[in-house]
């Protein structure tokens, strides 16, 4: 018998009127066990009310028209952008838009959780340069808009041709998503006019060529200033330098690697030369952890082959010093290339409210919105008549992306749409190069270009 | 005899009474159910999947697509990444690892003393071990620099060249020198400080009047009494050591913001920042779980030979019972 059955066994007014610690722990327990229980079951319970992506909207939504929500998940970059023409939207159409804004950084693994928890938003963005674009449409995680754009009579015209072939191409004609933003890829050739003219060089024209480039660089270097820095570090940035080169890395239907052919030699060695023999540009083990711009806006860097993203950086370096932009030099054979990428705005293919989703897309990607995108981001959204505005007619920068557009080559990605897999790949050897730990010959090239066809080889994602 | 018993009877104690040993037990197990749930619903349920999934081909997008083995074999015989991945995690590990035990043991001896401000110190080498990972990676990626950073401007100060720290060549010995910093004040010198603490003082005594010097009280009283937090601190941090991710992963991503675009290029390209890469940068959800369960059977394979080889442990307690 243990002391607890002594207890119980003998009339004790003191256990009667009160309570036993063993009796306190048996009823608290329950409690937290019940209080457990019931936060998993109103979880449960909530999820599937949630799935649909619309939370309490769903139910409201089927209810009246008038009181229909949809939700997004969008990153934080553009966020009064996406705040500013959402609330316009709500007035003129009276359906609520909810947003849940995510760091660019953290975005994708954020969208793989909710679509693979079955709790996505009704709308999402996604970009083709990290292929996340093709592997929401290829799973069909996406809602095929083929049909609506028949039915409204949607007039695709409206976008840059190359646009709309990045987001339909590989599917057929089907599209996924409508193109709210894009640009041509690290391609504007940005220069600091006073170095320049201090190291007595000439301003850099856009009929100059790659081997003017060099040239250039080499003139304006000084002691702890470099000439140039290529972008190296992006396969949608190497791409179009490659281009210039005539040497397109795939095959016209992205199956082949062809990183070892003959004109793809001469622009890795025209790469290799910047870095290891006229050393005009810093080793990546040289560069300080801000990379290329803040070398640029610490004016130890002369030049820089940037995206749009050198918007970013603009107000920092204005009145600091003088700055031009061309476009990125011709190759040996005159050839001038760019390389478009897109954002699309997508809708989730469960979604409880397709029109009312379908709606927000146009919304978002009409020419006010476009317009509006290239006030308070790095360009406009991506349409013709957006980039031809008023607003954008002074700007050189836009000039220059405005001249890369046109001569813009669609997404050139893996066709089983392993870009995240090739690009680790490629950058990571590649990198040995540029840093001199590799030697420079055409085994190497056969080597690498052998481990990019074995990925291009594997099935799709 | 047959007894009657009268209707008025005072009701008797219930057939189903449990005893107390098992009213015990689901007292117990009531106040566990909380955490219970929490391990079924968040930690076994997710393993499960996760084994369910190695055997998949999964994007977490679509639906999982059944393909057996072969995630296992590309793994092992498919995946160029996948040996040289696994050889530079044992390279750190094997670097990391006894440099850490040996230097927390030496700071928890340190810090034994009787100091004035002894908390101060033990504040200030806890610190690095709560300092957030990016902030660490940020601030030695400064002090690392070839050109700018004070590292090598002292060097060069003695006549010395310092090295491009970040280069392929460099980069382990790097990361390891990073991590030593912040793992050896931390929660390992923290046990090694607890355990000295708990070695009788008389047995110091007794060797002193036995004429005992410092290293033989050290050798043979101290390490004996306090070999099994050396053990418990040889496996957490092995463990840990094995699953280095998040100051490589923020040294790999460089400055561009592509994997792999830092100047350590594959340099750093452990087991584990491989896995998030394919589970998170590739979409082979299926592909990373059984990349996962590979690690967890090494991991417990590492483990159960550390058991299988800890004869040296002293546990007092056990004296004599054997």
């Amino acid at each position: 018998m243990d002391h607890d059955d002594l207890t119980l066994s003998m009339p004790q007014p003191k256990i009667q009127k009160g309570m036993s610690r063993r009796q306190f722990l048996r009823i608290s327990g329950l409690g937290a066990l019940g209080i457990a229980t019931a936060s998993l079951a109103t979880a449960c319970v909530a999820a599937p009310a949630a799935a649909p992506g619309t939370g309490a909207s769903t139910g409201s939504g089927a209810a009246s028209s008038e009181s229909v929500t949809i939700t997004a998940l969008v990153d934080s970059q553009d966020e009064p952008w996406y705040r500013q023409r959402s609330d316009l939207f709500t007035e003129e159409q009276g359906t609520t838009v909810e947003l849940e804004v995510v760091p660019n950084a953290d975005y994708a693994t954020k969208l793989q959780t909710n679509i693979a928890g079955d709790t996505s938003t009704d709308l999402f963005v996604a970009a083709t340069s990290n292929g996340l674009y093709y592997v929401l449409a290829d799973q069909e995680v996406a809602l095929d808009l083929s049909s609506l754009v028949t039915r409204d009579k949607y007039d695709l015209g409206q976008f840059f041709e190359s646009s709309i072939q990045n987001l339909s191409g590989p599917f057929e004609g089907r599209l996924y998503g409508l193109p709210y933003s894009g640009h041509p890829s690290g391609m504007h050739w940005v220069y600091n006019a006073d170095v320049t003219q201090a190291a007595g060089a000439e301003e850099p024209t856009a009929e100059a060529t790659t081997d003017d480039l060099l040239t250039w660089a080499q003139s304006v270097l000084s002691d702890g200033v470099w000439g140039f820095y290529p972008p190296v570090h992006l396969w949608r940035d190497i791409v179009p330098m490659a281009l210039t080169f005539d040497a397109p890395l795939l095959s016209e239907d992205n199956r082949t690697a062809q990183l070892n052919t003959a004109e793809a030699m001469v622009f890795w060695e025209w790469i290799y030369d910047i870095f290891q023999v006229s050393k005009v540009s810093p080793m990546l083990s040289e560069m300080p952890s801000g990379g290329m711009r803040d070398m640029f806006i610490a004016q130890q860097l002369v030049s820089m082959s940037d995206s749009v993203g050198f918007r970013s950086i603009q107000p920092t370096i204005e009145g600091q010093f003088t700055w031009g932009v061309v476009p990125f030099p011709k190759g040996p054979t005159g050839t001038r290339a760019s390389h478009v990428q897109s954002n699309a705005i997508m809708a989730w293919a469960k979604t409880e409210q397709p029109d009312a989703a379908w709606e927000w897309q146009k919304w978002m990607v009409s020419k006010d919105s476009a317009v509006a995108l290239g006030k308070v981001s790095a360009a406009p959204g991506e349409r013709p008549d957006a980039w031809a505005d008023p607003a954008f007619a002074d700007d050189p920068f836009h000039a220059v992306t405005q001249e890369l557009m046109k001569v813009g080559h669609p997404v050139m990605n893996p066709a089983n749409f392993r870009t995240s897999e090739m690009q680790t790949l490629l950058i990571g050897s590649l990198n040995q190069l540029w840093n001199g730990e590799a030697a420079f010959d055409q085994a190497f090239f056969d080597s690498l270009n052998g481990e990019v066809q074995a990925i291009l080889d594997k099935p799709n994602l | 005899m047959t007894v009657t018993i009268p209707a008025s009877t005072p009701a008797r104690p219930s057939r189903f009474r449990l005893s107390s040993r098992t009213r015990e037990a689901i007292d117990g197990y009531l106040w566990l159910s909380p955490w219970l749930a929490g391990f079924l619903i968040f930690t076994l349920g997710p393993l499960a999947r996760s084994l369910y999934l190695s055997f998949t081909s999964y994007h977490a997008m679509g639906s999982p697509e059944w393909i057996g083995w072969q995630n296992y074999v590309v793994a092992f015989t498919g995946d160029g990444q996948f040996w040289p991945s696994l050889g530079r995690t044992f390279y750190y590990s094997v670097l990391l690892v006894p440099a850490v035990i040996c230097g927390a043991l030496i700071l928890a001896l340190l810090l034994n003393q009787p100091l004035r401000a002894g908390s101060l110190y033990r504040t200030a080498y806890f610190l690095p071990y709560v300092t957030p990972v990016v902030a660490i990676a940020l601030i030695w990626g400064w002090i690392l620099h070839p050109q700018l950073g004070i590292a090598n401007y002292l060097l060069s100060q003695i006549g010395i060249e310092g090295p491009a720290w970040l280069s392929p060549r460099w980069a382990i010995p790097t990361l390891v020198m990073m991590s030593f910093w912040m793992l050896v004040g931390g929660s390992r010198m923290v046990v090694f400080l607890a355990a000295l603490r708990n070695v009788p003082q008389e047995l110091y005594e007794a060797a002193r009047i036995d004429g005992a010097g410092k290293w033989h009280s050290f050798r043979y009283i101290t390490l004996p009494l306090i070999s099994p937090a050396i053990f418990f601190n040889l496996i957490v941090t092995l463990i840990a050591a094995l699953k280095v991710f998040d100051i490589a992963y923020m040294l790999m991503i460089g400055n561009q913001g592509g994997i792999a675009s830092g100047s350590a290029g594959f340099s750093l390209y452990f087991y584990v920042v491989k896995l998030f890469d394919h589970a998170f940068s590739f979409f082979e959800m299926g592909y990373a779980s059984a990349m996962a369960w590979i690690f967890l059977v090494i991991l417990l394979c590492i483990t159960a030979l550390q058991f299988r080889w800890s004869s040296w442990v002293y546990y007092a307690g056990e004296e004599g019972e054997g």
